[in-house]
């Protein structure tokens, strides 16, 4: 099964980001294009040498909420240089967050803990998967799974996807393709 | 005319203390002129200091001038001149540069940051600074983060300033080592009722995982494979901290925050300067 999607670029402006107002700046940029969120958003990094802990705190934050407004979309991080990811990834632990990540083709979670980018990798696997074959694909039991599922659909890479046909169909699942995101932005 | 002499060692605390003394002159044409002939070492909280008095004498004295004597130690002159240039409107500088700093010496001379965007600019400015310089990729990442976020710092939680906090970063020892000085006028440490205790609470709040700038800088330091101590001067109080410890001490009261973070590379060893009375 594929279920197409539509997604929205949002190219962080900027060489040397810092302060906590220009990430309020950008993140009210980053939401005013974003609209209604109909859209998956890809957040793109290329060009950004520097990012500073509280820029990437507000940014962090923004992306945050539109996740919980926004169940049903993905949010992707694009093109992070090392030392943007590095300082993400200590404000996301700070946070207690996780945010997708796609570098090279490879979709990775920054700030979550390994059991979560084991359970994302598999997910990948699968593309499109109901909970139980994700939990047989991982050899877990399937209530071990359901919080690991909710920690990725708060990251923004996972959605639930709503069953065509009868309602009494199982939930589906589905993650961000990079082959598909790469065409995106 | 107001006279300022400056002599022996202008750095650090001292630097702050000789230099931010109360104006004794009330005429709005008055000319200040800050002897540092004698001054036999400078570092980059005498260049932000220097800059700051001069902007306050400005504030102070609308039509005032500035006189700036450079030191006599053709070394001194040379590195005190690359931090103060250019030097700002109705400012003379007298004496003579014979020779050059030491290479890349005054990375970003002393440069008032009036709000959060001049922070990003002043980013950008130390960034193409450190490229300039050759500094390796990782390091330059971490200054160019953590001269805009002190600065912002002090834009935004200096309490009742007088005047915009002022930044200079110098190197030394081809660029293995950074310092990054940020003076401002803010009175929220300097006068509270114990300016140490407050100071003690900084690393207090970032071990207990409150969000902070300093905190964060100190966290980053390992990934970005630097060492990192900062010293804070602050009224009394005076805090030196390291990602291994920190301690805090009782000093001579300066007035505004003072914040010095060192950036070394990782084989550099980081030496702890006398702080006085530790606690």
């Amino acid at each position: 099964m594929s279920v197409k999607r539509d997604a929205l670029a949002f190219k962080v402006p900027g060489k040397v980001l810092g302060t906590r107002v220009l990430g309020q700046e950008v993140a009210a940029q980053l939401r005013k294009r974003a609209g209604d969120g109909q859209q998956d958003l890809l957040v793109d990094f290329a060009g950004v040498q520097v990012a500073s802990s509280p820029f990437l705190d507000e940014l962090a934050r923004t992306l945050r909420a539109w996740n919980v407004d926004h169940p049903d979309h993905f949010v992707v991080l694009m093109n992070l240089n090392e030392d943007v990811q590095d300082t993400l990834e200590l404000v996301l632990e700070r946070r207690d967050m996780a945010l997708a990540e796609m570098t090279k083709g490879t979709l990775r979670l920054i700030g979550g803990k390994a059991h979560l980018q084991e359970t994302l990798n598999a997910a990948q696997e699968l593309k499109v998967f109901t909970a139980a074959e994700l939990a047989a694909q991982l050899e877990l039991k399937l209530p071990n799974l359901h919080q690991r599922l909710v920690a990725l659909e708060a990251a923004g890479a996972l959605v639930r996807v709503r069953p065509a046909g009868a309602p009494q169909r199982p939930v589906v699942f589905q993650t961000p393709q990079p082959v598909e995101l790469a065409a995106c932005s | 005319m107001e006279y300022l002499s400056l002599s022996g060692d202008l750095t650090r605390a001292n630097a702050v203390e000789k230099v931010l003394t109360v104006s004794t002159s009330g005429d709005a044409a008055s000319e200040i002129c800050l002897d540092a002939g004698p001054v036999e070492r400078i570092d980059a909280v005498a260049a932000a200091a220097l800059r700051l008095r001069m902007a306050r004498h400005h504030r102070e004295h609308l039509q005032g001038t500035v006189t700036l004597v450079l030191p006599k130690e053709a070394e001194m002159a040379a590195r005190l001149s690359a931090l103060l240039d250019p030097p700002p409107e109705r400012v003379t500088v007298v004496g003579h540069v014979n020779e050059q700093p030491p290479a890349n010496y005054a990375l970003v001379p002393a440069t008032p940051v009036e709000d959060s965007h001049a922070a990003v600019a002043l980013g950008s400015w130390t960034l193409e600074a450190c490229e300039w310089a050759g500094i390796a990729r990782r390091r330059t990442a971490f200054v160019t983060a953590a001269t805009m976020e002190l600065a912002d710092n002090a834009v935004v939680h200096a309490e009742g300033p007088t005047d915009a906090p002022v930044v200079a970063v110098t190197t030394a020892t081809r660029g293995r080592v950074v310092e990054i000085a940020v003076v401002d006028t803010g009175r929220g440490i300097a006068e509270s009722s114990d300016p140490r205790e407050f100071l003690r609470t900084v690393p207090r709040r970032a071990l207990d995982g409150e969000p902070g700038f300093l905190g964060n800088i100190l966290q980053r330091a390992e990934k970005a494979r630097v060492q990192v101590q900062v010293q804070i001067f602050a009224g009394t109080g005076r805090l030196l901290w390291t990602p291994m410890r920190h301690r805090t001490a009782v000093g001579r009261h300066l007035s505004g925050t003072t914040v010095v973070v060192r950036i070394a590379e990782e084989r550099e060893v980081v030496r702890s300067s006398s702080l006085g009375r530790s606690g």
